[in-house]
């Protein structure tokens, strides 16, 4: 190699530009034959589960029979790029399933995965699950590249197997991972756990991944409740200076649930409450006792959300036995902040 | 915005629940001082991007204590987690029929949309709906597509109409309860599509001479849009008018045999210009500042948004007699045809340029527009609502 070679490949890299398509060849991927590409029309070759290929211009499929219906399969591939990052979005793969006659099943349409293009020193396989339908006989994965011009390898069964039994990657590993089912097996731990800042890191990481609304919106809701717990600790005090303040005895409209950020269920919640007890006319107080019954605990935080001081005495009996439950809140944490109160 | 980003995702929060919009739409009537006993939620069906209806049928809503917010799938809506009424507002219902290959699917789409329709109302949801047309214009579905707004009318619990003839015209395919009804007319566009491109300065942007005769066909390019009986009788049309006419047809292109359709036809008539494709909203201006006169040779139709866009540009428009009436007010600026006698296409476009060459048409049409302005027209609209709701 010349100076002038590494030069040129030099600043391919720093602009991630394609580099000629031997450079793939180099590392041991080669074309799809002729042969090879008129079986894959037909969808029998499951053409790169031995060799590593340059994935052609037109998507290549693979038939083969569905697993057994509700039981997870993966398909796990590696792909790469001669370019000198990871490329989002190089390769699709779709996952369908049809019946025995061919009458498509499940989401028509079926599962729809989107695959990094790694680096060539890069040989992470990315795994894929995917769960056989009620009635699927055929799973039909269908593979294609976005680039038209980068040169995009790949290597990997299009055959799903069964996910193997055995110890999944633990937390750090998966949050270095590409792997969702990994990530979602830590996130449910978390989520035992209510260990926010666990499934906080989990979501971020499946967020960029993927960029899911569901995921979205989990980690909105998550971090919701974090903030509002620490704002909610730092006001919530107890008033010892009057005897008697308006009686919080039901919540206006349907207990929290995890539709609605906790802050925003708690603003609404503290905006028909601060009407009932201006309702009640001039000095209707800044002090609410808040009486045993159902959601107590939610009272107690939209009391403290309104800006209320709470009333003490005998009425707190129970908080502490058994707070509300709050999706993501350790129950000594809603404890410490329903007791400051 | 509710599950299922829309394809055209508007700048909105698309990744809320259907309870967090509620919550929200809540706590920003309340941010607004408004009287929360007076505070009412509308969730609106489909929502649609690119055509600004809905923003300005909106635009004096928190006036009146109402917040709208889009709806993606009409099967969400539950009753809210706050304490305020809540309404599905539907607006271009064929769409129930996007996903159906044939009329058992199409069945089977109207009987799943009037089990959640039935759904709300059991659930105190109010059902409100705007007709926008006697059929769709792209009706695949034609029996289903009545029995849709047939079923639809009778569930409504209000029915705002915006041509008051539409009663008796949609009875032609199925009935409306006229107590049902309300009327407050389509708006115009008044501040909504960029206006400050002068006459002279488009009509040079396009090539068109100061003396060419400029007519302007707008909108999506569809059979339901007459244009392609348009360019057939163009030749005929403009020796019965003793005029040569400059043609601008804009809109996004249709289905790929209609559109050979027009390629031929246009590829013969070069004072003709065709530009297939979504029109900006800057870009409006200059098609419309452009024109002489703006030409509507639909079939049929109920209620015109290019109509309504000609008169806030102050350009004359030419519209199906039984559209008249939605554009009343517009004097003569707007002129009807009947579209069953080709020849009184050709009278009303003759009618539609002298009236161009009248500075009172142009001021007309303004007044007009500014009367019906966005704003002004939601006010209506909510006031008449409010009054039944």
């Amino acid at each position: 190699m010349t100076a002038s070679d590494v030069n040129s490949e030099v600043v391919d890299q720093v602009q991630n530009k394609p580099r000629s398509p031997e450079v793939l060849a180099g590392a041991g991927f080669s074309e799809v034959s002729r042969l090879a590409l008129a079986m894959c029309r037909l969808r029998v070759l499951d053409f790169a589960r031995a060799r590593k290929y340059i994935i052609p211009r037109r998507a290549l499929s693979l038939l083969s029979l569905a697993g057994k219906s509700g039981k997870t399969s993966v398909l796990e591939l590696t792909v790469n790029t001669t370019g000198a990052h990871s490329e989002r979005g190089a390769v699709d793969v779709v996952v369908r399933s049809f019946s025995f006659f061919g009458r498509e099943v499940g989401d028509i349409g079926g599962c729809r995965f989107s695959l990094f293009a790694d680096p060539l020193n890069v040989s992470d396989a990315q795994r894929l699950y995917a769960e056989p339908p009620v009635g699927a006989f055929w799973t039909l994965v269908t593979i294609q590249r976005h680039a038209d011009t980068r040169r995009i390898g790949i290597f990997g069964s299009l055959r799903p197997k069964p996910v193997a039994d055995g110890q999944p990657l633990v937390l750090e590993a998966a949050l270095a991972s590409r792997d969702r089912r990994a990530l979602e097996y830590h996130l449910a731990h978390a989520s035992e756990r209510n260990d926010r800042k666990t499934a906080m890191r989990l979501l971020s990481r499946m967020i960029f991944l993927e960029r899911r609304t569901d995921d979205i919106r989990a980690l909105r809701f998550i971090a919701d409740i974090d903030q509002i717990l620490a704002d909610l600790a730092i006001k919530a005090h107890a008033h010892a200076g009057v005897q008697t303040g308006y009686r919080f005895t039901s919540l206006s409209t349907v207990p929290f649930d995890n539709s609605v950020p906790l802050s925003k269920w708690l603003a609404s919640e503290a905006i028909s409450l601060r009407a009932e007890i201006n309702g009640q006319g001039p000095g209707g107080g800044t002090v609410v006792s808040i009486p045993s019954g159902p959601n107590r605990g939610m009272r107690i935080l939209t009391a403290v959300f309104a800006g209320y001081s709470i009333l003490p005495g005998g009425e707190q009996d129970g908080i502490g036995a058994e707070p509300d439950h709050i999706p993501w809140v350790k129950g000594e944490e809603l404890l410490s902040i329903l007791t400051a109160s | 915005m509710a599950k299922g980003s829309h394809p055209d995702a508007a700048i909105a929060d698309s990744d809320r629940s259907f309870a967090e919009a509620c919550v929200d739409a809540k706590l920003s009537l309340f941010a607004r001082g408004g009287d929360l006993e007076e505070a009412h939620l509308l969730a609106y069906h489909p929502p649609v991007q690119r055509n600004p209806y809905q923003q300005m049928l909106y635009a004096s809503a928190y006036e009146h204590s109402f917040a709208c917010f889009p709806l993606v799938d009409h099967g969400e809506a539950a009753p809210p987690p706050v304490n305020a009424p809540l309404g599905v507002h539907y607006h271009w219902v064929h769409r129930v029929f996007a996903d159906c290959a044939s009329s058992r699917e199409a069945a089977r789409a109207v009987r799943g949309f009037f089990e959640t329709v039935d759904r709300h109302q059991q659930a105190d949801i109010k059902i409100l709906w705007t007709v926008h047309n006697l059929i769709s214009h792209s009706a695949a579905f034609l029996d289903e597509e009545i029995n849709l707004r047939a079923g639809l009318g009778a569930r409504a619990d209000f029915i705002h109409i915006m041509n008051p003839a539409t009663v008796e015209l949609c009875g032609r395919y199925y009935e409306l309860n006229a107590a049902k009804t309300f009327m407050v007319p389509h708006p115009s566009y008044f501040s909504v599509y960029g206006d400050y491109i002068s006459a002279e300065q488009a009509r040079f942007d396009l090539g068109i001479a100061p003396e060419d005769k400029t007519v302007l066909l707008f909108g999506s390019l569809g059979p339901h849009k007459g244009t392609r009986q348009f360019l057939e009788e163009l030749d005929g049309l403009e020796s019965k008018i003793d005029n040569r006419l400059r043609v601008l047809i804009a809109g996004r292109s249709g289905n790929p045999a209609y559109m050979e359709d027009i390629y031929r036809l246009v590829a013969d008539k070069p004072r003709v210009s065709l530009i297939e494709h979504h029109i900006d909203d800057q870009a409006v201006q200059r098609l419309f500042r452009a024109a002489d006169a703006v030409l509507c040779p639909y079939d049929v139709g109920l209620n015109s948004g290019v109509a309504a866009t000609a008169a806030t540009f102050g350009r004359p428009c030419v519209v199906p007699d039984i559209l008249v009436p939605a554009m009343s007010g517009a004097n003569a600026g707007v002129i009807g045809f009947n579209p069953a006698d080709r020849d009184s296409l050709a009278t009303a476009t003759s009618r539609a340029l002298e009236a161009r060459a009248n500075p009172a048409t142009e001021t007309s049409l303004y007044q007009w527009a500014e009367r019906h302005r966005p704003t002004a027209i939601s006010r209506q609209f909510f006031e008449a609502l409010r009054e039944r709701w």
